[in-house]
């Protein structure tokens, strides 16, 4: 009942009303709200605008852990290709997306279900998509939650009722194909979410949209958005170029940016080889494409960027993970990973401070520059099979979810996967009529690192430097997000379906517990009741998924890839 | 640009399920021949059913051939045709390699396209030959004409959907498309003020060209020989020319 106290200055009025509709005395979610991250909730994506997907619940420690046990489950149903969400919570209630962007408000002490939400879709259009029809998660506030939809809209919940206040339509995905499948992000009355795009041929928008009316604000085209960006793609190809930005950024208060991810260019492997600035596809760098942007939150210019990966035939993009802001001797950094497993720091501004590598198995290119980025013994492909297997592996060097930053250790947890792929790069005939489809431009398989297994680690690492002060290996990759704790614990959900948590200052592993199928979405912790709990979905399928039983087989052969539930644990 | 019908290439989710193809005994049977096509493709084929586009039509006037009605599924992708137990797929290209992941048997061709040259009315463009280093010409993205007239080194202009590259043209900003001329004919039949003139393909470019057949999902010959029966027998009395005439696209003959 913290959160009674900590609102006790509120109007009586407000406190009346909210009392009424929630387990608790619930005040608006709004910026400096989340800015502020209290203690008991987890407000957006990446838990904070600080993305550290950090809890500073002590409640459940590395003395006690032993004794957590599940406190209650919600099966969502219709959990085709399994859950990939970020659950979210605001004074005791739970809110969490399933497959086909179904939203559920749950009492977070219980699992009582206070509402649902089951948009209807275009199921035809989601039939036939491939990146479909799982979804990563809602945004709240100012009284609503929001909700991308894989068919193309924006849609604004009441916070108290899961009622419709507005549905806005924002991309034609009959044309287009795709749509939204990351969580959005709310910050200063505004709503922003990227669109899917990287092997699509369209220009990848971010949108702005008002939060109260659902009115579009602004739209920045990650592909060619600017004059300047149009001349880096060669035979006007930034008419097909892709781009995107699939996961959710942050915001940064101090210079009132929003900072974004972009995803990789269309077609995905180009054939030109060592000429790509002038051959191919889609000659050139391919500006914004696999890059990081800063975007003013109330017009949607591009402030700044850093390209991480010009020119990127990998498909390495930025759209994946988490935008750690922290301060270091006076210095406030920016760290973000790239698909690709190498991780950039930076200053606010996007500046490039440094860059180190996660993954042991890494060959696309011999390095990255640390002090300017410049990818340095790059390979480019021409059409055939390439000789010396590819690493990472397409589904990266990281995954889509995130890590973790735990400010009490100064230690960024974060998941590497050590896995290549055969690689065979055709010239393709795209499929674009009447609707555009996937096109990949390779033939290719996964396989194991040169002289090794297929495996996954969590390091345990300085942000900024890189330097490592533990490892844990599991035998195959895990997918899902990391959370860390004050109460020094480092939570993993494994490929395999086991939970487990790690003393965050060693690494020794404390407790662990199957969920019965596998992780890969996000993890949570948070308050109500007086009572910490940790939040986790469990449910397997996708993109990266789907190859584990013909790689791996043993229990992903049986595990189903079309369920999926929302597990919660407590101390007993 | 040989796919004619959207079939999906690229390694993605697993669609494919056993395939199981009847006889034409089998077909006569259950009284029903299977279409694998498009649901949102006009002309070629549109689940809407107005008009249902000429796969549709022409799959109505083959089931009658065989004595049999016509099943829909409407697919997307090359997997999904596995999967959904259909007997043909219509307008594919009848060239084995092209056919090499679909894996379908294909029938005599009963028509020739490619990719074909559109220009505005007023050009003076006349054929592939005389485009040079100040013409633009829109391609699909990734598509062997883009290559083709690249390595001419002809200025390209990338396009996702020959659609968007015929409004281009239209809009003066590409000075020719390199579409097929099924969505040439289509384009001009459904935008009778902005039509664009169609230039005769150019046979001396192979890839660029190519016959269209009936395409077989694992047939026994006898269904083969009564399909290529069926096709000699709606040619000759015109019915699949006036097909496709329907809409605005005039065939030509085999090669």
């Amino acid at each position: 009942m913290k959160t009674q106290w900590r609102y006790s200055c509120l109007p009586v009025a407000v406190m009346a009303a909210a009392l009424a509709a929630s387990p608790a005395f619930a005040q608006a979610v709004d910026t400096a709200r989340i800015e502020a991250a209290g203690q008991n909730d987890w407000l957006t994506y990446h838990g904070s605008y600080k993305s550290y997907h950090y809890s500073p619940l002590a409640q459940i420690n590395a003395n006690n852990v032993a004794n957590l046990s599940i406190a209650w489950i919600h099966i969502p149903g219709r959990s085709t290709r399994g859950l990939q969400s970020m659950p979210l919570v605001a004074d005791g209630v739970l809110y969490y997306t399933g497959s086909y962007s179904r939203v559920f408000a749950l009492n977070g002490a219980t699992g009582e279900v206070i509402w649902s939400y089951f948009p209807e879709l275009d199921e035809a259009l989601i039939a036939r998509q491939t990146h479909s029809p799982y979804n990563r998660g809602a945004a709240i506030g100012e009284g609503k939650v929001f909700v991308g939809t894989m068919d193309g809209r924006l849609i604004g919940l009441d916070m108290k009722t899961g009622k419709v206040a507005w549905d806005t339509k924002l991309i034609d995905s009959q044309k287009l194909t795709v749509g939204f499948t990351g969580a959005p992000l709310y910050a200063k009355g505004t709503v922003i979410i990227g669109a899917q795009g990287g092997e699509w041929p369209g220009r990848g928008p971010i949108f702005a949209v008002d939060a109260a009316t659902g009115q579009k604000k602004w739209e920045f085209l990650t592909v060619a958005g600017t004059d300047e960006a149009m001349k880096t793609w060669g035979s006007d190809s930034w008419r097909t170029g892709g781009g995107g930005g699939w996961m959710p950024g942050t915001y940064d208060p101090e210079t009132n940016t929003v900072l974004w991810g972009t995803a990789n260019p269309a077609p995905l492997y180009d054939w030109s080889g060592s000429d790509y600035k002038t051959q191919g596809a889609r000659p050139g760098d391919n500006l914004y494409t696999s890059s990081v942007l800063g975007l003013d939150i109330d017009t949607g210019k591009l402030k700044f960027f850093h390209q991480e990966l010009p020119h990127d035939a990998w498909d390495f993009d930025s759209a994946v993970g988490e935008f750690v802001m922290l301060d270091r001797d006076g210095q406030k950094f920016v760290v973000h990973p790239n698909k690709s497993g190498y991780i950039f720091v930076y200053d606010r501004s996007l500046g490039l401070k440094n860059v180190w590598r996660i993954t042991e198995n890494s060959n696309f290119v011999k390095n990255i520059d640390p002090k300017t980025g410049e990818l340095i013994g790059r390979r480019d492909f021409k059409a055939g099979k390439v000789d010396e297997a590819l690493c990472p592996h397409i589904s990266g060097g990281v995954s889509f979810n995130s890590g973790s930053y735990n400010p009490r250790t100064g230690l960024y947890y974060k998941l590497g996967q050590e896995w290549c792929m055969t690689l065979d790069v055709m010239k393709t005939t795209p499929v674009t009529a009447p609707q555009v489809q996937l096109n990949i431009g390779a033939d290719f398989k996964i396989a194991p690192p040169p002289g090794g297994e297929i495996y996954g680690h969590l390091d345990a690492r300085d942000p900024v430097t890189g330097a490592k002060k533990w490892e844990v290996r599991f035998p195959e990759p895990p997918l899902a997000s990391v959370l860390s704790t004050a109460g020094n614990l480092v939570f993993v959900p494994d490929s395999r379906g086991t939970i487990h948590a790690y003393d965050a200052e060693t690494g020794t592993e404390l407790w662990n517990h199957s969920d019965g199928t596998g992780h890969q979405g996000g993890i949570i912790s948070y308050s109500a009741g007086g009572k910490q709990y940790i939040a986790v979905t469990a449910g397997f399928g996708g993109m990266a998924s789907d190859d584990y039983a013909p790689t791996f087989g043993g229990v992903y052969k049986s595990m189903p890839r079309d369920d999926g539930a929302l597990i919660v644990y407590s101390l007993k | 640009m040989k796919t004619i019908l959207p079939l999906m290439v690229g390694a993605v989710i697993g669609l494919s399920g056993p395939a199981q193809a009847r006889s034409l005994d089998a077909i006569r049977s259950a009284g029903v021949l299977g279409l694998c096509a498009h649901p949102n493709s006009l002309p070629f084929a549109s689940k809407a059913g107005d008009p249902p586009g000429f796969q549709v039509e022409l799959g109505q006037a083959l089931a009658g051939q065989l004595g049999v009605s016509l099943r829909l599924d409407w697919i997307i992708t090359q997997y999904q045709m596995r999967s959904a137990d259909c007997d043909i797929v219509l307008d594919v290209i009848a060239d084995r390699e092209a056919q090499g992941e679909t894996r379908l048997r294909i029938s005599k061709p009963y028509y020739r396209t490619g990719v074909a040259l559109a220009v505005p009315s007023s050009s003076t463009l006349t054929s592939f030959k005389s485009l040079n280093d100040h013409t633009k010409v829109g391609v699909q993205v990734g598509s062997v004409a883009a290559m083709i007239i690249s390595q001419r080194n002809v200025p390209t202009s990338t396009f996702g959907f020959e659609s968007d590259s015929l409004d281009a043209l239209s809009n003066h900003e590409i000075d020719a498309a390199a579409v097929t001329p099924t969505a040439a004919s289509y384009f001009n039949l459904t935008n009778p003020s902005r039509a664009v003139r169609i230039l005769d393909r150019d046979e001396s470019e192979a890839d660029l060209n190519w016959n269209v057949a009936v395409g077989m999902v694992r047939p026994d010959d006898n269904l083969r020989e009564a399909i290529d029966a069926a096709l000699e027998r709606l040619r000759a009395d015109g019915t699949i020319d006036r097909t496709y005439k329907r809409y605005g696209v005039v065939l030509q003959t085999p090669k």
